[in-house]
């Protein structure tokens, strides 16, 4: 749930990275952290396990530049996508404002994305939010590796609700700006609290 | 009403703000209300922990007993002198925290009391002023963004 102060003219937001393990979730906010310039973020917080694998969250704190007035403030986290840190995927969604999710394009890896996107569909629907009430992009990750599913495939099996998708490849920054500029775009217009 | 405006108000008024190194009020979701650092970033990540370790401390806490009522607890990490306390405040029904994060304290026993101080003088505070205050905003913040716009706050990045 986003919160604007009035009074100081600042909008701040939540947005999750969700998806299957090793999805790419963590590969896009490392990314974003580091073509973002210095003054516009604070440190980057991971907890992982000793393998490098997401604990509980990676976060990063980003404030944008005025838009109409507000200062933009995104508070970005990512889940840790193994199926057996459920619990902390329920902490970490809650007051979220927009979803990025991050599939995996891999033949081998659909079931883990279906498992995935149903959990979060869920999630939100337990937490009453209806179907809309939270803006969500599809990111299709991955695609530069060979034995891909096909776009149309991934649109067909996990994205039934229309929502904007866009092909990646984390690792080298493909699609990733894009990803985030639209669900910004979508959680900004979503905000509720219209100015007297 | 604005809150943060309230809050920051109240706490000055009352010197909470000088009783430990950071002082941090945060929504449920990690959202900052207050805080008394200089650096906006620390304050995010401050909070974005907090409300993790409170959320899991809780979680944890409902394998053994389901019935508490989580209002009543409190979580300390500390050693005699450094550490951290959190606190759940209910404001507007909805739980937030008071988090203090401290350094060489001779009596943190006295801090967390003037905390709880904190909270209880707050929750009384707030319960005052809400009503009267409070304004209706209907409708969304913004009618329509356009991409210009978006591509234009994202300007530092690729």
């Amino acid at each position: 749930m986003s919160f604007v102060n009035y009074h100081t003219k600042e909008i701040n937001c939540k947005i999750v990275y969700y998806g299957p393990g090793l999805g790419g979730k963590t590969t896009n906010i490392q990314y974003i952290y580091q073509k973002t310039a210095a003054k516009l973020k604070g440190e980057m917080v991971t907890l992982n396990t000793k393998n490098e694998r997401t604990l509980f969250f990676d976060f990063i704190p980003l404030d944008f530049k005025n838009i109409r007035g507000f200062r933009v403030k995104f508070h970005v986290y990512t889940v840790p996508g193994q199926v057996f840190y459920e619990p902390s995927r329920t902490m970490i969604l809650r007051g979220v404002d927009g979803v990025v999710f991050v599939a995996d394009s891999q033949v081998e890896r659909m079931e883990a994305n279906l498992e995935s996107f149903n959990e979060l569909q869920t999630k939100l629907s337990e937490m009453s939010y209806k179907e809309g009430d939270v803006p969500i992009v599809m990111q299709w990750n991955k695609r530069d590796l060979p034995n891909i599913v096909s776009t149309q495939d991934l649109e067909e099996k996990l994205n039934k609700i229309d929502v904007p998708s866009f092909e990646a490849c984390a690792i080298n920054g493909q699609g990733v700006f894009e990803t985030l500029k639209t669900i910004s775009k979508l959680v900004l217009l979503n905000i509720k609290g219209g100015l007297e | 009403m604005n809150l943060n405006a309230t809050i920051k108000k109240f706490i000055h008024e009352n010197n909470f703000q000088k009783l430990s190194e950071r002082i941090v009020i945060i929504r449920y979701d990690g959202i900052s209300i207050y805080s008394n650092a200089q650096d906006d970033f620390e304050s995010a990540t401050i909070c974005a922990l907090v409300s993790g370790l409170w959320q899991a401390a809780k979680q944890l806490n409902t394998l053994i007993d389901n019935d508490n009522d989580f209002f009543e607890h409190r979580l300390s990490f500390d050693t005699t002198a450094n550490g951290l306390y959190i606190l759940p405040i209910k404001i507007f029904k909805e739980e937030y925290f008071v988090c203090s994060l401290y350094k060489d304290i001779s009596n943190p026993a006295k801090l967390k009391r003037d905390l709880r101080q904190l909270k209880e003088k707050l929750e009384l505070h707030l319960e005052g002023v809400v009503v009267e205050q409070k304004i209706d905003r209907s409708g969304y913040l913004f009618k329509n963004i356009t991409d210009e716009e978006i591509d234009k706050i994202f300007e530092y990045g690729v």
